[in-house]
Protein backbone atom coordinates (compact mmCIF):
# COMPACT_ATOMS: atom_id res chain seq x y z
CA UNK A 1 0.00 0.00 0.00
CA UNK A 2 2.91 2.34 0.66
CA UNK A 3 3.77 2.51 -3.01
CA UNK A 4 0.23 3.32 -4.05
CA UNK A 5 -0.21 6.26 -1.71
CA UNK A 6 1.97 8.82 -3.59
CA UNK A 7 0.22 7.78 -6.80
CA UNK A 8 -3.14 8.52 -5.22
CA UNK A 9 -1.94 11.90 -3.99
CA UNK A 10 -0.67 12.72 -7.47
CA UNK A 11 -4.01 11.75 -8.99
CA UNK A 12 -5.88 13.95 -6.52
CA UNK A 13 -3.61 16.93 -7.20
CA UNK A 14 -3.89 16.38 -10.93
CA UNK A 15 -7.67 16.27 -10.96
CA UNK A 16 -7.96 19.17 -8.53
CA UNK A 17 -5.81 21.32 -10.80
CA UNK A 18 -7.99 20.45 -13.76
CA UNK A 19 -10.89 22.40 -12.34
CA UNK A 20 -9.04 25.69 -12.27
CA UNK A 21 -10.17 27.59 -15.35
CA UNK A 22 -8.97 30.99 -16.43
CA UNK A 23 -11.95 33.23 -15.82
CA UNK A 24 -10.08 36.38 -16.69
CA UNK A 25 -12.43 39.16 -17.79
CA UNK A 26 -10.70 39.72 -21.09
CA UNK A 27 -11.75 42.71 -23.16
CA UNK A 28 -14.13 41.33 -25.76
CA UNK A 29 -15.17 44.03 -28.19
CA UNK A 30 -16.63 41.81 -30.93
CA UNK A 31 -20.01 40.13 -30.98
CA UNK A 32 -20.39 36.97 -32.96
CA UNK A 33 -23.44 34.80 -33.59
CA UNK A 34 -22.76 31.18 -32.74
CA UNK A 35 -25.04 28.29 -33.67
CA UNK A 36 -24.51 24.59 -33.02
CA UNK A 37 -26.96 22.46 -34.96
CA UNK A 38 -27.72 18.82 -35.66
CA UNK A 39 -30.42 19.16 -38.35
CA UNK A 40 -28.93 16.34 -40.40
CA UNK A 41 -29.33 14.00 -37.44
CA UNK A 42 -32.89 15.11 -36.72
CA UNK A 43 -33.70 14.14 -40.31
CA UNK A 44 -31.70 10.87 -40.10
CA UNK A 45 -32.12 9.59 -36.56
CA UNK A 46 -31.70 5.99 -37.73
CA UNK A 47 -28.04 6.73 -38.52
CA UNK A 48 -27.37 7.03 -34.79
CA UNK A 49 -27.27 4.32 -32.17
CA UNK A 50 -30.53 4.26 -30.21
CA UNK A 51 -28.66 5.10 -26.99
CA UNK A 52 -27.84 8.51 -28.46
CA UNK A 53 -31.34 9.48 -29.52
CA UNK A 54 -31.93 11.25 -26.20
CA UNK A 55 -29.06 13.62 -27.05
CA UNK A 56 -30.74 15.05 -30.13
CA UNK A 57 -33.02 18.04 -29.53
CA UNK A 58 -36.19 17.96 -31.62
CA UNK A 59 -35.50 21.34 -33.22
CA UNK A 60 -31.88 20.41 -33.95
CA UNK A 61 -30.47 23.34 -31.98
CA UNK A 62 -27.82 22.50 -29.38
CA UNK A 63 -26.81 26.10 -28.89
CA UNK A 64 -27.81 29.39 -30.42
CA UNK A 65 -26.83 32.83 -29.26
CA UNK A 66 -24.54 35.84 -29.40
CA UNK A 67 -21.06 35.60 -27.92
CA UNK A 68 -18.60 38.33 -26.95
CA UNK A 69 -15.27 37.68 -28.64
CA UNK A 70 -11.82 39.10 -27.96
CA UNK A 71 -9.59 40.34 -30.75
CA UNK A 72 -7.63 37.46 -32.25
CA UNK A 73 -9.84 34.71 -30.86
CA UNK A 74 -10.39 31.82 -33.23
CA UNK A 75 -13.52 29.88 -34.07
CA UNK A 76 -12.22 27.05 -31.94
CA UNK A 77 -11.47 29.27 -28.90
CA UNK A 78 -14.95 30.72 -28.99
CA UNK A 79 -16.64 27.35 -29.35
CA UNK A 80 -14.67 25.82 -26.51
CA UNK A 81 -15.23 28.76 -24.16
CA UNK A 82 -18.92 29.02 -24.93
CA UNK A 83 -19.60 25.30 -24.58
CA UNK A 84 -17.86 25.31 -21.24
CA UNK A 85 -19.76 28.34 -20.02
CA UNK A 86 -23.03 26.82 -21.17
CA UNK A 87 -22.18 23.44 -19.58
CA UNK A 88 -22.50 21.70 -22.93
CA UNK A 89 -20.25 18.71 -23.48
CA UNK A 90 -17.46 19.17 -26.01
CA UNK A 91 -14.30 17.27 -26.80
CA UNK A 92 -11.42 18.07 -29.14
CA UNK A 93 -8.14 16.55 -30.29
CA UNK A 94 -5.03 18.64 -30.67
CA UNK A 95 -2.06 18.44 -32.98
CA UNK A 96 0.22 21.06 -31.40
CA UNK A 97 2.95 20.97 -34.04
CA UNK A 98 0.64 22.41 -36.70
CA UNK A 99 -1.52 24.22 -34.10
CA UNK A 100 -4.58 22.32 -35.19
CA UNK A 101 -7.62 21.48 -33.13
CA UNK A 102 -10.13 18.92 -34.32
CA UNK A 103 -13.56 19.09 -32.75
CA UNK A 104 -14.52 15.47 -32.31
CA UNK A 105 -17.65 15.95 -30.26
CA UNK A 106 -20.24 18.48 -29.17
CA UNK A 107 -23.10 17.47 -26.89
CA UNK A 108 -21.78 13.89 -26.73
CA UNK A 109 -22.30 13.39 -30.44
CA UNK A 110 -18.94 12.27 -31.74
CA UNK A 111 -17.46 12.22 -35.19
CA UNK A 112 -18.18 8.89 -36.91
CA UNK A 113 -21.12 8.19 -34.61
CA UNK A 114 -23.45 8.37 -37.61
CA UNK A 115 -21.35 6.66 -40.25
CA UNK A 116 -17.84 6.87 -41.67
CA UNK A 117 -18.38 10.29 -43.26
CA UNK A 118 -20.00 11.96 -40.26
CA UNK A 119 -18.53 14.65 -38.04
CA UNK A 120 -18.60 18.31 -37.07
CA UNK A 121 -18.03 21.05 -39.64
CA UNK A 122 -18.23 24.80 -39.31
CA UNK A 123 -18.80 27.68 -41.63
CA UNK A 124 -18.31 31.39 -41.10
CA UNK A 125 -20.76 33.72 -42.87
CA UNK A 126 -21.83 30.81 -45.06
CA UNK A 127 -18.34 29.91 -46.22
CA UNK A 128 -16.45 26.75 -45.39
CA UNK A 129 -12.86 27.91 -44.81
CA UNK A 130 -11.37 24.45 -45.41
CA UNK A 131 -8.84 24.89 -42.60
CA UNK A 132 -8.85 24.11 -38.92
CA UNK A 133 -11.12 26.11 -36.64
CA UNK A 134 -8.07 27.03 -34.57
CA UNK A 135 -6.67 28.92 -37.57
CA UNK A 136 -9.71 31.05 -38.34
CA UNK A 137 -9.85 34.35 -36.46
CA UNK A 138 -13.20 36.00 -35.94
CA UNK A 139 -14.30 39.56 -36.59
CA UNK A 140 -17.21 41.59 -35.38
CA UNK A 141 -20.57 40.46 -36.71
CA UNK A 142 -19.45 37.09 -38.00
CA UNK A 143 -21.97 34.27 -38.04
CA UNK A 144 -20.44 30.93 -37.05
CA UNK A 145 -22.42 27.77 -37.56
CA UNK A 146 -21.21 24.39 -36.35
CA UNK A 147 -23.24 21.62 -37.95
CA UNK A 148 -23.09 17.87 -37.84
CA UNK A 149 -22.65 16.34 -41.27
CA UNK A 150 -23.38 12.80 -42.38
CA UNK A 151 -21.56 13.14 -45.70
CA UNK A 152 -18.26 15.02 -45.28
CA UNK A 153 -20.10 18.34 -45.45
CA UNK A 154 -21.75 17.80 -48.83
CA UNK A 155 -25.19 17.61 -47.17
CA UNK A 156 -24.46 21.03 -45.62
CA UNK A 157 -23.61 22.53 -48.97
CA UNK A 158 -19.85 22.48 -48.59
CA UNK A 159 -17.70 22.21 -51.69
CA UNK A 160 -14.35 22.34 -49.92
CA UNK A 161 -13.14 20.34 -46.97
CA UNK B 1 -15.73 -12.69 -17.98
CA UNK B 2 -16.07 -10.17 -20.80
CA UNK B 3 -19.38 -8.76 -19.64
CA UNK B 4 -19.04 -5.34 -18.06
CA UNK B 5 -22.24 -5.54 -16.08
CA UNK B 6 -21.19 -4.71 -12.49
CA UNK B 7 -23.26 -7.47 -10.87
CA UNK B 8 -21.87 -10.08 -13.26
CA UNK B 9 -18.35 -8.74 -12.78
CA UNK B 10 -18.69 -9.13 -9.03
CA UNK B 11 -20.09 -12.66 -9.40
CA UNK B 12 -17.28 -13.67 -11.73
CA UNK B 13 -14.60 -12.04 -9.61
CA UNK B 14 -15.82 -13.67 -6.40
CA UNK B 15 -15.92 -17.10 -8.08
CA UNK B 16 -12.45 -16.64 -9.57
CA UNK B 17 -11.06 -15.34 -6.28
CA UNK B 18 -12.47 -18.18 -4.18
CA UNK B 19 -11.29 -20.80 -6.66
CA UNK B 20 -7.81 -19.32 -6.94
CA UNK B 21 -7.66 -19.19 -3.13
CA UNK B 22 -8.68 -22.87 -2.85
CA UNK B 23 -6.02 -23.84 -5.40
CA UNK B 24 -3.09 -21.63 -4.57
CA UNK B 25 -3.65 -20.46 -1.02
CA UNK B 26 -3.96 -17.03 0.42
CA UNK B 27 -0.33 -16.01 -0.10
CA UNK B 28 -0.28 -16.41 -3.87
CA UNK B 29 -3.61 -14.63 -4.05
CA UNK B 30 -2.38 -11.69 -1.99
CA UNK B 31 0.80 -11.41 -4.02
CA UNK B 32 -1.32 -11.37 -7.15
CA UNK B 33 -3.57 -8.68 -5.71
CA UNK B 34 -0.62 -6.46 -4.80
CA UNK B 35 0.46 -6.63 -8.44
CA UNK B 36 -3.10 -6.25 -9.64
CA UNK B 37 -4.12 -3.22 -7.62
CA UNK B 38 -1.77 -0.64 -9.23
CA UNK B 39 -2.65 -2.06 -12.64
CA UNK B 40 -6.36 -1.62 -11.90
CA UNK B 41 -5.76 1.92 -10.66
CA UNK B 42 -3.87 2.82 -13.82
CA UNK B 43 -6.56 1.30 -16.03
CA UNK B 44 -9.30 3.13 -14.15
CA UNK B 45 -7.40 6.44 -14.17
CA UNK B 46 -6.31 6.28 -17.81
CA UNK B 47 -9.77 5.92 -19.28
CA UNK B 48 -11.23 9.32 -18.31
CA UNK B 49 -8.06 10.99 -19.58
CA UNK B 50 -8.61 9.77 -23.12
CA UNK B 51 -12.28 8.95 -23.23
CA UNK B 52 -14.46 12.05 -23.10
CA UNK B 53 -17.83 10.49 -23.69
CA UNK B 54 -20.54 10.92 -21.10
CA UNK B 55 -23.12 13.51 -20.14
CA UNK B 56 -22.04 14.09 -16.51
CA UNK B 57 -19.07 16.44 -16.65
CA UNK B 58 -17.06 16.28 -13.43
CA UNK B 59 -14.22 18.62 -14.28
CA UNK B 60 -12.01 19.70 -17.18
CA UNK B 61 -8.54 18.61 -18.20
CA UNK B 62 -5.93 21.33 -18.75
CA UNK B 63 -6.44 20.98 -22.51
CA UNK B 64 -10.13 21.79 -22.16
CA UNK B 65 -11.57 18.32 -22.60
CA UNK B 66 -14.10 17.13 -20.04
CA UNK B 67 -13.60 14.39 -17.46
CA UNK B 68 -16.92 12.59 -17.28
CA UNK B 69 -18.44 10.40 -14.60
CA UNK B 70 -19.37 7.82 -17.23
CA UNK B 71 -15.78 7.49 -18.39
CA UNK B 72 -14.62 7.03 -14.78
CA UNK B 73 -17.22 4.32 -14.16
CA UNK B 74 -16.33 2.61 -17.42
CA UNK B 75 -12.66 2.68 -16.44
CA UNK B 76 -13.52 1.07 -13.11
CA UNK B 77 -15.57 -1.62 -14.84
CA UNK B 78 -12.72 -2.38 -17.24
CA UNK B 79 -10.31 -2.52 -14.29
CA UNK B 80 -12.64 -4.98 -12.61
CA UNK B 81 -12.77 -7.09 -15.74
CA UNK B 82 -8.98 -7.06 -15.95
CA UNK B 83 -8.72 -8.24 -12.35
CA UNK B 84 -11.29 -10.96 -12.97
CA UNK B 85 -9.57 -12.30 -16.06
CA UNK B 86 -6.18 -12.37 -14.35
CA UNK B 87 -7.62 -14.10 -11.29
CA UNK B 88 -9.23 -16.75 -13.50
CA UNK B 89 -5.91 -17.31 -15.21
CA UNK B 90 -4.17 -17.76 -11.86
CA UNK B 91 -6.53 -20.69 -11.39
CA UNK B 92 -6.11 -21.92 -14.99
CA UNK B 93 -2.34 -22.00 -14.57
CA UNK B 94 -2.71 -24.21 -11.53
CA UNK B 95 -5.22 -26.58 -13.13
CA UNK B 96 -4.09 -26.86 -16.74
CA UNK B 97 -0.94 -28.92 -16.53
CA UNK B 98 1.10 -29.70 -19.63
CA UNK B 99 -0.26 -33.23 -19.99
CA UNK B 100 -3.84 -31.92 -20.02
CA UNK B 101 -3.03 -29.42 -22.75
CA UNK B 102 -1.31 -32.07 -24.84
CA UNK B 103 -4.26 -34.39 -24.31
CA UNK B 104 -6.76 -31.73 -25.34
CA UNK B 105 -5.06 -30.36 -28.43
CA UNK B 106 -2.62 -33.13 -29.33
CA UNK B 107 -5.01 -34.90 -31.67
CA UNK B 108 -5.93 -32.21 -34.12
CA UNK B 109 -3.11 -29.71 -33.70
CA UNK B 110 0.04 -31.32 -32.27
CA UNK B 111 2.23 -28.28 -32.90
CA UNK B 112 -0.09 -25.96 -30.97
CA UNK B 113 -0.34 -28.20 -27.93
CA UNK B 114 3.40 -28.60 -27.85
CA UNK B 115 3.94 -24.87 -28.21
CA UNK B 116 1.39 -24.09 -25.49
CA UNK B 117 2.69 -26.61 -23.01
CA UNK B 118 6.29 -25.55 -23.58
CA UNK B 119 5.76 -21.80 -23.55
CA UNK B 120 3.49 -21.87 -20.50
CA UNK B 121 6.20 -23.79 -18.69
CA UNK B 122 8.94 -21.44 -19.81
CA UNK B 123 8.59 -18.50 -17.42
CA UNK B 124 8.24 -20.43 -14.15
CA UNK B 125 11.11 -22.64 -15.23
CA UNK B 126 13.38 -19.66 -15.89
CA UNK B 127 12.49 -18.18 -12.51
CA UNK B 128 13.25 -21.46 -10.77
CA UNK B 129 16.59 -21.82 -12.55
CA UNK B 130 17.38 -18.20 -11.68
CA UNK B 131 16.96 -19.04 -8.00
CA UNK B 132 19.17 -22.12 -8.42
CA UNK B 133 21.88 -19.96 -9.99
CA UNK B 134 21.70 -17.40 -7.18
CA UNK B 135 22.04 -20.15 -4.56
CA UNK B 136 24.92 -21.74 -6.45
CA UNK B 137 26.74 -18.41 -6.78
CA UNK B 138 26.29 -17.73 -3.08
CA UNK B 139 27.57 -21.23 -2.34
CA UNK B 140 30.70 -20.41 -4.30
CA UNK B 141 31.20 -17.40 -2.08
CA UNK B 142 30.33 -14.88 -4.78
CA UNK B 143 27.91 -12.03 -4.62
CA UNK B 144 25.44 -12.65 -7.45
CA UNK B 145 24.33 -9.49 -9.23
CA UNK B 146 21.32 -9.41 -11.52
CA UNK B 147 23.26 -8.94 -14.73
CA UNK B 148 25.51 -11.88 -14.04
CA UNK B 149 22.61 -14.12 -13.08
CA UNK B 150 20.77 -13.22 -16.28
CA UNK B 151 23.87 -13.85 -18.33
CA UNK B 152 24.28 -17.31 -16.80
CA UNK B 153 20.56 -17.92 -17.21
CA UNK B 154 20.68 -17.04 -20.92
CA UNK B 155 23.61 -19.36 -21.52
CA UNK B 156 21.79 -22.10 -19.70
CA UNK B 157 18.59 -21.47 -21.66
CA UNK B 158 20.38 -21.59 -25.03
CA UNK B 159 22.21 -24.76 -24.19
CA UNK B 160 19.07 -26.24 -22.76
CA UNK B 161 17.03 -25.48 -25.85
CA UNK B 162 19.48 -27.44 -28.03
CA UNK B 163 19.36 -30.36 -25.65
CA UNK B 164 15.59 -30.22 -25.53
CA UNK B 165 15.37 -30.15 -29.30
CA UNK B 166 17.67 -33.15 -29.66
CA UNK B 167 15.90 -35.06 -26.96
CA UNK B 168 12.49 -34.39 -28.45
CA UNK B 169 13.57 -35.43 -31.93
CA UNK B 170 14.85 -38.64 -30.43
CA UNK B 171 11.50 -39.27 -28.77
CA UNK B 172 9.54 -38.73 -31.94
CA UNK B 173 7.85 -35.43 -31.22
CA UNK B 174 6.23 -33.80 -34.19
CA UNK B 175 5.39 -37.11 -35.84
CA UNK B 176 1.81 -37.44 -36.86
CA UNK B 177 0.78 -40.62 -35.15
CA UNK B 178 2.64 -40.20 -31.89
CA UNK B 179 0.43 -41.02 -28.93
CA UNK B 180 0.56 -39.76 -25.36
CA UNK B 181 -0.33 -41.62 -22.20
CA UNK B 182 -3.38 -40.41 -20.42
CA UNK B 183 -5.96 -41.67 -17.97
CA UNK B 184 -8.89 -39.48 -18.91
CA UNK B 185 -12.17 -41.20 -19.51
CA UNK B 186 -15.53 -39.66 -20.04
CA UNK B 187 -17.61 -40.87 -17.09
CA UNK B 188 -21.22 -40.23 -16.24
CA UNK B 189 -20.27 -37.51 -13.78
CA UNK B 190 -18.42 -35.77 -16.61
CA UNK B 191 -21.54 -35.92 -18.73
CA UNK B 192 -23.44 -34.36 -15.85
CA UNK B 193 -20.85 -31.62 -15.27
CA UNK B 194 -20.59 -30.81 -18.97
CA UNK B 195 -24.37 -30.76 -19.33
CA UNK B 196 -24.66 -28.47 -16.33
CA UNK B 197 -22.08 -26.04 -17.66
CA UNK B 198 -23.51 -25.98 -21.17
CA UNK B 199 -27.02 -25.40 -19.82
CA UNK B 200 -25.92 -22.54 -17.57
CA UNK B 201 -23.81 -21.00 -20.32
CA UNK B 202 -26.78 -21.23 -22.67
CA UNK B 203 -29.09 -19.55 -20.18
CA UNK B 204 -26.58 -16.74 -19.69
CA UNK B 205 -25.94 -16.48 -23.44
CA UNK B 206 -29.63 -16.35 -24.32
CA UNK B 207 -30.29 -13.85 -21.51
CA UNK B 208 -27.51 -11.58 -22.68
CA UNK B 209 -28.61 -11.90 -26.30
CA UNK B 210 -32.19 -11.01 -25.36
CA UNK B 211 -30.88 -8.09 -23.33
CA UNK B 212 -32.56 -8.92 -20.03
CA UNK B 213 -29.63 -7.28 -18.25
CA UNK B 214 -28.71 -4.70 -20.82
CA UNK B 215 -26.29 -2.07 -19.67
CA UNK B 216 -24.69 0.93 -21.24
CA UNK B 217 -22.13 3.41 -20.03
CA UNK B 218 -22.37 6.04 -22.76
CA UNK B 219 -23.70 8.63 -23.19
CA UNK B 220 -25.37 8.12 -19.80
CA UNK B 221 -25.12 5.11 -17.50
CA UNK B 222 -28.21 2.95 -17.70
CA UNK B 223 -28.96 -0.54 -16.49
CA UNK B 224 -31.97 -2.61 -17.32
CA UNK B 225 -34.29 -2.81 -14.34
CA UNK B 226 -34.00 -5.94 -12.20
CA UNK B 227 -36.57 -8.48 -13.37
CA UNK B 228 -37.23 -12.17 -12.89
CA UNK B 229 -35.36 -12.95 -16.10
CA UNK B 230 -32.31 -10.93 -15.12
CA UNK B 231 -32.18 -12.64 -11.71
CA UNK B 232 -32.28 -16.01 -13.49
CA UNK B 233 -29.33 -14.89 -15.64
CA UNK B 234 -27.37 -13.77 -12.56
CA UNK B 235 -28.10 -17.03 -10.74
CA UNK B 236 -27.08 -19.13 -13.74
CA UNK B 237 -23.93 -17.05 -14.15
CA UNK B 238 -23.09 -17.82 -10.54
CA UNK B 239 -23.99 -21.49 -11.04
CA UNK B 240 -21.54 -21.55 -13.95
CA UNK B 241 -18.74 -19.76 -12.11
CA UNK B 242 -19.20 -21.86 -8.96
CA UNK B 243 -18.72 -25.22 -10.77
CA UNK B 244 -14.93 -25.37 -10.27
CA UNK B 245 -15.33 -24.27 -6.64
CA UNK B 246 -17.87 -27.00 -5.90
CA UNK B 247 -15.74 -29.65 -7.60
CA UNK B 248 -12.65 -28.53 -5.74
CA UNK B 249 -14.42 -28.34 -2.38
CA UNK B 250 -15.83 -31.82 -2.90
CA UNK B 251 -12.38 -33.18 -3.70
CA UNK B 252 -10.88 -31.60 -0.61
CA UNK B 253 -13.66 -32.97 1.59
CA UNK B 254 -13.35 -36.48 0.16
CA UNK B 255 -9.59 -36.36 0.58
CA UNK B 256 -9.93 -35.28 4.22
CA UNK B 257 -12.49 -38.00 4.96
CA UNK B 258 -10.30 -40.72 3.46
CA UNK B 259 -7.30 -39.43 5.35
CA UNK B 260 -9.13 -39.31 8.67
CA UNK B 261 -10.57 -42.78 8.09
CA UNK B 262 -7.08 -44.28 7.74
Amino acid sequence: MKKIFPLLVLCVIFFASCGAADNSDAYRPYTVALHVRVDMLVANMHALDSSQHELIPADGVIFSGYVAVAVGETVFDVLQRTMRDERIHMSARFTPIINEAYVEAIGNIFAFDAGALSGWKFHVNGEFPGISASSVELRDGDVVIWAYTLDLGRDLGATTW
Amino acid sequence: MFILHPVMLVISFVCAGVYAFLLRGVRVLMRGLVLLLPMMLVAAAMNPLFNHRGVTILTYLPNGNPVTLEAVLYGLAVAGMLATVITWFVAVNAVMTADKIVFLFGRFWPALSLLLSMSLRFVPRMIRQGRVIVVAQKGLGRKPNALKVISILMTWALENSIETANSMTARGYGLRRRTAFHLYKFHRRDVFALGWMITMALVVGVGVALGVNRYRFFPSVQFHALSGASVIVFVSYFALGAVPIILRAKEVLVWKRINSAM
